[in-house]
């Protein structure tokens, strides 16, 4: 889970550089949305990490 | 602003975020100081942050690219917040070593404010940007190109790395081994 959103920032690059800048924004954009999501999961109560 | 000198400070500050990756990259390999969840993620967002500003180079200065920059940042700035927030009562700790007096997450909380400013301050210059009849996809030389080379390496070697901490699923609190270089 924590490898993705730079597994998909990585493919998000190699998509810029092919020439593909739709499948590269929205490879971006789950890439923002899957960290946001991690933030969430590390704080909510069931693991409310300290680190 | 010119479009040449625009293009120049976008690969310097995409140099610039990889310069702040490595440091944290040569600061895990050396010290052996293993990131933590919330610092993985502020990573991410340097390298959420830093997508936005190929964009610019690869396909010409746009406003919307400089927009998926202040994203970027901001998710990495909520991030930071919540770590500092976490250790910023007397007697809560810290993670990780200080820096010139500051932890990691609060030097990461004030990059990713400059990151917006500098994105706002490139947004109030109008000459930068082509029209729509102008724009075209643009092959970065040079800087760009060595800025482009640097950010890709380094966002493989923190996934790469990513993987063999946490592997697959979530990383510890507080993580003290590679989770793939144990089993």
């Amino acid at each position: 889970m924590m490898v993705l959103p730079f597994l998909l920032v990585a493919i998000a690059l190699a998509l810029v550089f092919f020439d593909k800048p739709v499948l590269a924004h929205a490879t971006w954009g789950v890439g923002l949305l899957w960290t946001l999501y991690l933030l969430n999961v590390h704080a909510t109560d069931t693991l409310n990490l300290n680190f | 602003m010119t479009e040449s000198l625009s293009r120049t400070l976008n690969a310097l500050g995409l140099l610039a975020i990889t310069i702040v990756l490595g440091f944290a990259f040569t600061d895990q390999l050396i010290n052996d100081d293993l990131p933590c969840p919330l610092c993985l993620l502020q990573r991410a967002g340097f390298a959420l942050a830093g997508f936005g500003l190929v964009l610019n180079l690869f396909h010409g200065q746009r406003a919307r690219h400089y927009a998926l920059v202040i994203l970027g940042a901001l998710a990495g700035f909520a991030v930071a917040v919540r770590q500092i927030f976490l250790h910023i009562a007397p007697g809560t700790g810290s993670y990780g070593d200080a820096f010139v007096g500051l932890h990691f997450y609060t030097w990461a909380a004030l990059l990713f404010g400059l990151i917006v400013l500098g994105s706002a301050l490139m947004l109030i210059i109008d000459g930068q940007f082509n029209t729509a009849r102008e724009r075209r996809a643009v092959r970065p030389t040079g800087l760009a190109l060595l800025a482009f080379g640097l950010f890709s390496l380094i966002v493989v070697a923190n996934a790469a790395s990513t993987f063999a901490e946490c592997e697959l699923g979530l990383c510890a609190d507080n993580p003290t081994q590679y989770e793939l270089l144990e089993n």
